[in-house]
């Protein structure tokens, strides 16, 4: 208990909340109008915690389970970010892509840690899923830190620390905006979501509607698909959701994730 | 071509090397024994971690293998099962979704059943294409597997139990390794040594002359389809142990993968030839393959050429269709002289 208790409390976190850029990465409101805060940048730094040791010279391992890589717009633009401060930090990554399967990156977790690295970097794929692959990481001396989606409460003792946005609050501040734009005015809105069962695609639903269902019931979300955090099923899905609920009855569309639309 | 093989049959061979070299002819697993022990070499030489975390290495080829094992039943027999990822995602729900245990790894095991009954009725009763009828059950199941979980991880009521599960039980083995070892014993004595499982390559090699030899070709295509069925749930209720939750998007890797086990291994899509240890070496060979590329940390595009090239190589690479090319090629080659023999022949 008193480790665990221990390690909460030096548990880290990093939360990339700077209004501009979360608004701009998590969720794009569009209106009519395609009414647009500002001109933030989208890039989402994943970064881990790391000392100053590597001034050193000396060489660490790191292992990244991400559940996606270059085939994904978001991840590929996360992974060149973390490659060149990981060079920077004298970091040797070994980057796995468990394309959105939890059993498979449970055996890359697995895998790391039978392959003893200084440290895991661990972006879960589905975060109700990961309890195996932390106990086995604290059972072996590896340091876990939490990119990206974090944990469950329950979990948390068990990482180091967590960079990466808010997603609940991603979903909030979307809500937030989109609030604004009815400015009170009855308006109905459809919402394309990420990938079903995905913990970001979850939070970021439950913090948008949790915010207009309690901030603005005026606004009626009048259908909603999931887009898997790709253009085309995302285009479809939009299309198709039109169709459904009628043009002439839709005066806004929020999307979980600015690379679907 | 077929009339003379069938013919040199009959001749049995005298000597023990003739003997042995007629019984290495009729398998077909010697392409995956060659991948296999190229990948074994190749692995020892530049990442012996595959040999040293054996244990993940087991855990992995179990991962990838168990759900091939029941799909090789169903190819056996010339047929198609799109289904077992989708039924390994459901059936982890339904476990999920059931506070007792016990009760929800029967109703899990029972799903898969169930499945496999659904799947074999629109196979064999109604006449459907496999692949179309489980392309069918491929979308349903997932769709059920969603609403059901309310597109969303269920969590185990009981998680200590499911933390208990993934522990080893004897040294390298866990529960899932051996229920994967299990399965394949069941499976490769119930294909080889009982008459209802041999009636299998029967049923796939010909479906008409089996009919005609009396052996009832509707209730082998339930009993194949049941196994796959009821091995895909396995796995799902071993991944919703283990992860000590039920995902609904589960198994999203698993159906290609397991369809590469099996024809690495060398089973025949057209049903009547292959083999239950063909898939296991197929499955062994994908798994040492696959972490030895995540120790590597070669990405999954590099992966994904690495093992579209091996598909393509252990396919084309068939006896079968070696001979066919072959023959085509001295077929064509023949043709031209004579076309080339015949203007020189008019011209004298």
């Amino acid at each position: 208990m008193d480790s665990n208790k221990k390690r909460d409390e030096m548990r880290k976190s990093r939360l990339i909340l700077a209004p501009a850029a979360l608004l701009a990465a998590s969720a794009l409101v569009l209106s009519g109008c395609a009414a647009t805060e500002d001109g933030s940048s989208t890039t989402d730094s994943g970064t881990t915690d790391n000392s100053s040791d590597a001034d050193s010279g000396e060489e660490y391992e790191v292992f990244v389970l991400l559940p996606a890589g270059a085939d994904s717009p978001y991840t590929s633009t996360y992974i060149p970010a973390m490659q060149a401060k990981a060079k920077e930090l004298g970091i040797k990554l070994t980057i796995t892509n468990s394309e959105f399967d939890a059993d498979k990156q449970a055996s890359e977790c697995e895998i790391a840690v039978a392959a003893n690295p200084d440290g895991l970097v661990f972006w879960p794929a589905v975060g109700d899923t990961v309890r195996g692959c932390l106990e086995a990481a604290d059972a072996a001396g590896v340091p876990v830190w939490i990119t990206n989606t974090d944990l469950n409460e329950e979990d948390r003792p068990l990482s180091y620390g967590y960079s990466g946005p808010d997603t609940y609050g991603q979903g909030v501040a979307s809500g937030e905006l989109m609030c604004d734009f009815a400015a009170g005015d009855e308006i109905g809105i459809i919402q394309v979501n990420g990938e079903p069962g995905n913990g970001t695609a979850i939070d970021r639903d439950n913090g948008f509607t949790d915010h207009v269902n309690e901030n603005c019931p005026n606004v009626s979300i009048l259908a909603e698909q999931p887009g898997n955090w790709l253009k085309a099923p995302s285009q479809t899905a939009t299309s198709e959701m039109l169709s459904a609920v009628g043009i002439e009855n839709v005066q806004g569309i929020y999307a979980a994730d600015d690379t679907m639309v | 071509m077929t009339g003379t093989n069938a013919l040199d049959l009959g001749s049995s061979p005298k000597t023990f090397y003739q003997r042995l070299a007629s019984a290495i002819a009729r398998r077909t697993e010697g392409r995956a024994v060659v991948l296999l022990a190229s990948v074994l070499v190749i692995a020892v030489m530049t990442e012996p971690l595959v040999f040293t975390a054996y244990q993940v290495t087991l855990g992995r080829i179990a991962l990838i293998g168990l759900v091939a094992l029941g799909l090789t039943a169903v190819i056996l027999m010339g047929e198609l099962d799109l289904s077992v990822a989708s039924t390994l995602a459901l059936s982890g729900v339904v476990l999920a979704l059931i506070p007792d245990l016990t009760l929800g790894i029967l109703a899990a095991l029972a799903t898969g059943a169930i499945v496999g009954i659904v799947n074999a009725f629109f196979v064999s009763v109604i006449g459907i294409n496999s692949f179309i009828a489980t392309l069918g059950m491929l979308f349903f199941l997932r769709g059920l597997a969603f609403v059901l979980s309310g597109e969303a991880p269920v969590k185990l009521t009981n998680t200590d139990a499911g933390v208990a599960f993934g522990q080893p039980l004897l040294g390298a083995i866990t529960p899932r390794v051996l229920l994967f070892l299990l399965v394949f014993v069941f499976i490769q004595i119930f294909v080889s040594r009982i008459k209802a499982g041999r009636e299998f390559y029967a049923v796939g090699g010909n479906r008409q002359a089996a009919k005609d030899a009396g052996i009832p070709v509707k209730k082998r295509i339930f009993t194949g389809f049941i196994i796959s069925g009821v091995v895909s749930s396995t796995a799902g209720i071993i991944n919703t142990l283990e992860r000590t939750a039920a995902d609904p998007t589960a198994g999203s890797t698993v159906l290609l993968a397991s369809f590469a086990a099996a024809i690495i291994g060398g089973n025949y899509l057209k049903g009547g030839k292959g083999s239950i240890i063909g898939t296991l070496i197929g499955a062994s060979s994908l798994g040492v393959l696959q972490v030895g590329f995540t120790i590597s940390g070669i990405q999954v595009p590099v992966q994904q050429i690495f093992i579209g090239l091996i598909l393509l190589v252990a396919v084309t690479t068939d006896p079968n269709n070696l001979r066919a090319v072959f023959s085509g090629i001295s077929g064509r080659v023949s043709r031209t002289r004579k076309r080339g023999e015949v203007p020189l022949e008019q011209g004298n």
